[in-house]
Order: structure tokens, then C-alpha cells, then sequence
């Protein structure tokens, strides 16, 4: 398992800031359910799946992928964190 | 058995003279996929009609099946239809659903509609009792999983007529103005029929799709079609497809699939969001048709898809355009296979001032590339209209009215709607487009319907929510829908009022904005704008002016550049 205290979470940030127009004091906290807040949809799933795998090297299954386990950077961190401790 | 006139003929037709033949098959993300041949869809069909005749389900009662992704969706489906009952697909409730909205919309629609029964699964089923228990007529409900692997069959189904209402098609999108499309078997097996003949269809082709039964594309284009052509379909959750766009890619690389619909903006999504490592080992040269519908299709989205993807075989040559809606069924009129999709050159700028489609050459500085979406299909004819219903020449643009074989006995318990609809057996559809040398061409909407990915968004619904905000100012807030090309569908802008001038406020107006906009109504608007008091324009009728507006937003971003640039 990784630590999730060394999950980067600027990408993540930047990511959801670019969402909303790009003004990073409207972004919610690492904390908020970014589909609540109307931030995430499903369409942008497939990009946010992508910035995962890409910039933080972990593979995300199909099965895992769905708005509950990266509703929020928090969360989306833990699953980093737990894919640490897949064999590679 | 006689030839089949209807959809359960059909069913029955199959089991008998190819029960071991595939007629479905469900991929799921995480297992194995449930594979289904005709002897099992039928023995399924009449497992849920039995149960739905012990909940003394009467001829012609109105059956809604609300189910996720699972291998009994249709059996459940066409159980009720075998009752010679009526029954209609609704979407279930997703995390990206307010729960709120979906209860009170489904309750409006149980109140106009008055089911009698509601098929679904155990968990929906406890959060609807308390809905249902404040209902006069309540429906009765049926949870699928109570139907077990041997459970009672039902007898031969009731004897059903080709004009017998078969099922109802609601609409898709927001959902608080949405009506029923009442449709008999005659329509949708003409309606099968027309699309079958014009892509010259058999039985050893092959469907896959992502597109929800709940939609009229899903449950007729890709399993009513291939049940009446003996032809094997593949059906993914959209949420696996939403996810992992190249999954599909996958799905047709493996079973080498022919028929592939997709919508507009899919074809942008697919391109911009599947990755080149996705495409390893991925083969589209099987499809003979990739088909666009639902929504405008667009020249530049075509382009893009057919350049990326040439290079794991797709054929340009397969690429299929329908235009059509639930009221005529689905598709009635096409382009594409033997007919190749035409592309009229014309200056956009007349389109938009004159409203008229003058062909200009490629270099014209406002050349506007038009995909042609054809000529009607056997049985079908179209003409384009002013507003006192007189016919319009070529190339002037005006609103669709569409004379079909298909056509739908009616929106269910709303005459008052369908006598709006349809005159003298032309359904006018909304839609604005011109005709060029007997082909169509769709330009827009005459309302101010918003369309994002194929579904359809209410501008009013938008606009009510938003002033709920007590610092928005009552009444004065435009929901626009605006073409953009990069997505292939529309985008959604907001502008809101408020008296407030305070960064805090508009902050908070915004959040609440983006939170009950996608949370109520499943859209997320793309840009929203606080204006000062008196900012909106109005009609002389008092309406918003959305054109107007719209420009007048664009200039204030203009500037906005223009002063950041400098």
C-alpha cells in the first residue's frame, strides 16, 4: 500500500479547477463529492480514469471505475494508495 | 408458424426455429458475460409473464420496467407484452441522479400514465414505497429477482394485432414535460423493416451497443431489429462504456461485429477520449455500418472519427446516418451503404440571417459543411413547412413534417398533445432543416430545446431551478444550448441574475448552480455567468431572448480577452 500522504493531489486539483473555468478559489475542498457538486459527470470519467493512469502509474480495472469510488480527490487518493500494494 | 406480425410472434417465431440460436449477449465489467439464445429468451418471457398474470396484470395495463444492466431486461420487457399488457422502459436512478427529481418526476408520470404494475429490483422497490403509498392507484410492484430460474410459465401469449399499441417510448432527458409515444407492432416492425432494407440487413450481422434500452435507439435499433432479423446483438452498460470508451472498440474486435450506433457527439468522444495504447489489438474492419442518430450529425465529427480510427480498419464507406424520433418510432429516413451520405457546401451566414441554404464552394469564408441525412425510407416521405403549414421550396429552411407507416397511435392519455403533433397524418417534428434534390438536411430546433447527447433538456426546467437561488432575481435566467463542434453536441451556458454585486454571493450562486443543474437534471452546464440586474434582454412577449443574449455574452468575453491580451 502506498502512503496516501505521497499521492501528489495537484494534478488532481488542476484537473477539477480546469472543470469550473479555471478559477481555483471556486474549487470545493479534497473532501467534496465533485458530483454533487456538479463537477464530475460521467463523461468525464473516462478523462479523469486516464489522468489516473497516466500520471499516478496504476491500471484501473473496469470494474472499479464508477462516480462513487472518484467522486472525490480524497477518495481518489485512497485508490491510488490501495493500488500500491497491487503486484505490478 | 404464419409469418410474424408482431414483436411476440417474433419471440416465438425464434425459439421455434432456432432455439439454440444466440439472441443476446450482456457484457459486464467485472464477470463473464451472460449469454442468451432464443430458447432462453423465451422461456424467460414467459417465466415473467406468468408472474405478471398472478399479479392480475390485464390486457392493455401499463407495465414500467425500471432495471439495471441485466440479462432479464427484455425478457421482463416482453413477459408484459405477451399479456398483450404494455409495457414502457424507464431509466433507473444513478449517483449522478438527484433522487429527489427522479421520485417526483416518476411520480407525475405514474399519476398520468397510471401503470399497473412496476417491475424492478429490491432496492429501488424499497426506496419507491413510501412514493407509491401516497399514490391513489397505486401500481403493483414485481422485483425481477423474485423470478426464479423455475418458476411457473406462462401459457401461448394472448393473440395481439398488428395495430395493437405495443409499448410505450418516453422521452429521453429532463423529464418533467416528457410524453409517451404510444407505438403499435405494425409501426415498429414497418419501422424495422425500412431500416433493415435500406442497410440491407440479414440475419448474420451482428449489433453491439452501448445505448440504454430506455432509449428508443437502444431497445428498437439494437434488440427489437435484430430479434426481427434472427441477428445476434452484444449490449455493454453505458456506464462501462462512459468509463473506458475503447471497451466498445473492444466488444466489436471480438465478435467481429457488423452494426454499431452511436450517436453525434459519441463519435467526438470516442475520438478525443479513447488512448493509442487502447487501440492495440483493436480491428473495425467487421462494421458495415456505423450509424449516427439522435442528435444533428455533423460533418466535422464524422471526419474526425473516420481519420483516427482508419488505422484499426475502419471503413469510411461505413459510415450511416438515420433521422427520425420515438413519434415515427425511431428511423425513417437515412443515408449511407448504397447511398452514400451527401455533403452540401453553404454560407452560414445566409443560413442563419435568410434562413435559406445557398450552396457556395469549399474556400467560401463561411462555408458550412451539411451532412445529408437522406431520403425516406420505404413508406416514408418528408417536406418541409412554414409556420401556416405551407410547403417551402428547396433550400429554404423551415420545420420538418414527416408522413410514415410508423407513425405512433398517439401520445398515451394526451390527445391534447398529439392533436399539437399531428395533422392529417403529418407528425411535425420541431426540427428545422431544408430540402436539396429530395435529400434532407437538419439545420436545428425550432424551440429553444436544448440537445446534449442525445438527450433532450427543457431550457424552462433550468431556468426555474436556478431562481430558486434567493439571490438570483426571479424570472430573469436564460439556459442556452449552444453547438459546439469540438464535443459534437450541444454545451449548456447559464447566465443568471442578481442584485448582488458581492464575490461571495456570485460564488455561491454558481456552486448552486453547477450542484442542482447536474445534480436534478443530469446535464452539467459548461459556463455559467452572473449579470447584473436588467443585463438579460427580453422579447417584446417578455421571453428571454436567448440569441441575443448569447451574442451579448460572447462580446463582454471578447473584451475580456481583448483587456488581458493588452
Amino acid at each position: 500500500m502506498r502512503d496516501p500522504a505521497s499521492v501528489d493531489r495537484e494534478p488532481l486539483r488542476a484537473h477539477f479547477t480546469e472543470k469550473i473555468g479555471g478559477d481555483r478559489e471556486m474549487l470545493p475542498g479534497d473532501e467534496a463529492d465533485m458530483v454533487e457538486e456538479g463537477i464530475l459527470d460521467s463523461f468525464g470519467l473516462a478523462e479523469l480514469v486516464a489522468l489516473i493512469e497516466s500520471t499516478y502509474e496504476v491500471k484501473v480495472p473496469d470494474g472499479d471505475i464508477a462516480l462513487d469510488a472518484f467522486g472525490s480527490i480524497d477518495r481518489i487518493v485512497a485508490y491510488i494508495a490501495a493500488q500500491g500494494s497491487e503486484p505490478s | 408458424m404464419a409469418e410474424p406480425r408482431t414483436i411476440t410472434d417474433y419471440i416465438r417465431h425464434r425459439a421455434e426455429q432456432s432455439p439454440d440460436g444466440l439472441h443476446a449477449r450482456y457484457l459486464h465489467a467485472d464477470r463473464e458475460p451472460d449469454e442468451q439464445t432464443y430458447a432462453a429468451l423465451e422461456r424467460r418471457t414467459r417465466q415473467y409473464a406468468a408472474a405478471l398474470t398472478t399479479l392480475a396484470t390485464p390486457r392493455e395495463g401499463v407495465v414500467l420496467v425500471i432495471m439495471q444492466h441485466h440479462a432479464d431486461m427484455l425478457p421482463v420487457f416482453y413477459g408484459a407484452m405477451w399479456l398483450g399488457a404494455i409495457p414502457s422502459f424507464l431509466p433507473f436512478p444513478t449517483g449522478r441522479l438527484h433522487i429527489g427529481k427522479y421520485f417526483s418526476d416518476l411520480k407525475e408520470l405514474i399519476e398520468r400514465t397510471v401503470p399497473h404494475a412496476i417491475v424492478t429490483y429490491a432496492e429501488l422497490a424499497a426506496e419507491l414505497a413510501p412514493l407509491l403509498a401516497g399514490s391513489p392507484n397505486p401500481p403493483v410492484v414485481l422485483l425481477h429477482e423474485s423470478v426464479a430460474d423455475d418458476a411457473p410459465f406462462a401459457p401461448d401469449p394472448e393473440p395481439s394485432e398488428p395495430e395493437d399499441v405495443a409499448l410505450i417510448q418516453y422521452s429521453s432527458g429532463s423529464t418533467g414535460l416528457r410524453k409517451g409515444a404510444a407505438l403499435s407492432h405494425r409501426a415498429i416492425l414497418a419501422e424495422c423493416n425500412g431500416v433493415g432494407e435500406f442497410f440491407e440487413m440479414t440475419a448474420d450481422d451482428h449489433f453491439v451497443t452501448w445505448v440504454p434500452l430506455y432509449h428508443d435507439w437502444g431497445l428498437v435499433c439494437n434488440a427489437i431489429h435484430p430479434l426481427t432479423l434472427g441477428a445476434q446483438f452484444t449490449l455493454m452498460s453505458p456506464i462501462q462504456w462512459v468509463g473506458r470508451p475503447a471497451s466498445v472498440f473492444e466488444a466489436i474486435t471480438r465478435h467481429k461485429a457488423t452494426v454499431y450506433w452511436q450517436p453525434n457527439f459519441a463519435f467526438n468522444f470516442m475520438t478525443k477520449r479513447v488512448r493509442d495504447e487502447e487501440l492495440q489489438g483493436i480491428d473495425l474492419s467487421s462494421l458495415t455500418l456505423c450509424g449516427n442518430g439522435a442528435e444533428p450529425c455533423l460533418y466535422e465529427s464524422h471526419e474526425m472519427f473516420a481519420e483516427r480510427f482508419a488505422a484499426v480498419g475502419f471503413r469510411r464507406e461505413a459510415l450511416g446516418i438515420v433521422y427520425g424520433m420515438a413519434e415515427v418510432v425511431n428511423s425513417v429516413i437515412g443515408a449511407g451503404n448504397k447511398e452514400p451520405i451527401v455533403v452540401d457546401v453553404i454560407d452560414r451566414q445566409a443560413l442563419q440571417e435568410k434562413h435559406e441554404a445557398l450552396a457556395v464552394d469549399g474556400e467560401h469564408p463561411d462555408a458550412l459543411r451539411m451532412l445529408g441525412v437522406g431520403r425516406g425510407f420505404e413508406g416514408t416521405e418528408f417536406q418541409i413547412v412554414d409556420d401556416d403549414n405551407n410547403v417551402l421550396p428547396d433550400r429554404h429552411v423551415g420545420e420538418i413534417s414527416i408522413k410514415s407507416r410508423s407513425l405512433f397511435h398517439g401520445y398515451y392519455n394526451n390527445k391534447e398533445a398529439t392533436r399539437e403533433r399531428v395533422r392529417d397524418g403529418w407528425y411535425i417534428s420541431g426540427d428545422l432543416g431544408y430540402r436539396a434534390d429530395g435529400i434532407l438536411f437538419v439545420t436545428g430546433r425550432k424551440s429553444d430545446l436544448i440537445i446534449i447527447g442525445g438527450d433532450n433538456i427543457y431550457p424552462q426546467d433550468i431556468e426555474y431551478m436556478v431562481a430558486e437561488h434567493p439571490n438570483v432575481v426571479a424570472g430573469r435566467v436564460a439556459a442556452i444550448g449552444v453547438d459546439d463542434a469540438e464535443l459534437g453536441t450541444q454545451k449548456l451556458i447559464v447566465i443568471a441574475e442578481s442584485k448582488s454585486d458581492d464575490r461571495d454571493v456570485h460564488k455561491d450562486i454558481m456552486r448552486f448552480i453547477r450542484r442542482e443543474v447536474s445534480g436534478r437534471l443530469n446535464v452539467r452546464p459548461d459556463k455559467i455567468y452572473i449579470a447584473p440586474h436588467k443585463w438579460l434582454f427580453k422579447t417584446s412577449s417578455g421571453k428571454i431572448a436567448r440569441i441575443p443574449n448569447l451574442q451579448r455574452l460572447h462580446e463582454i468575453e471578447a473584451r475580456a480577452v481583448e483587456a488581458h491580451d493588452s
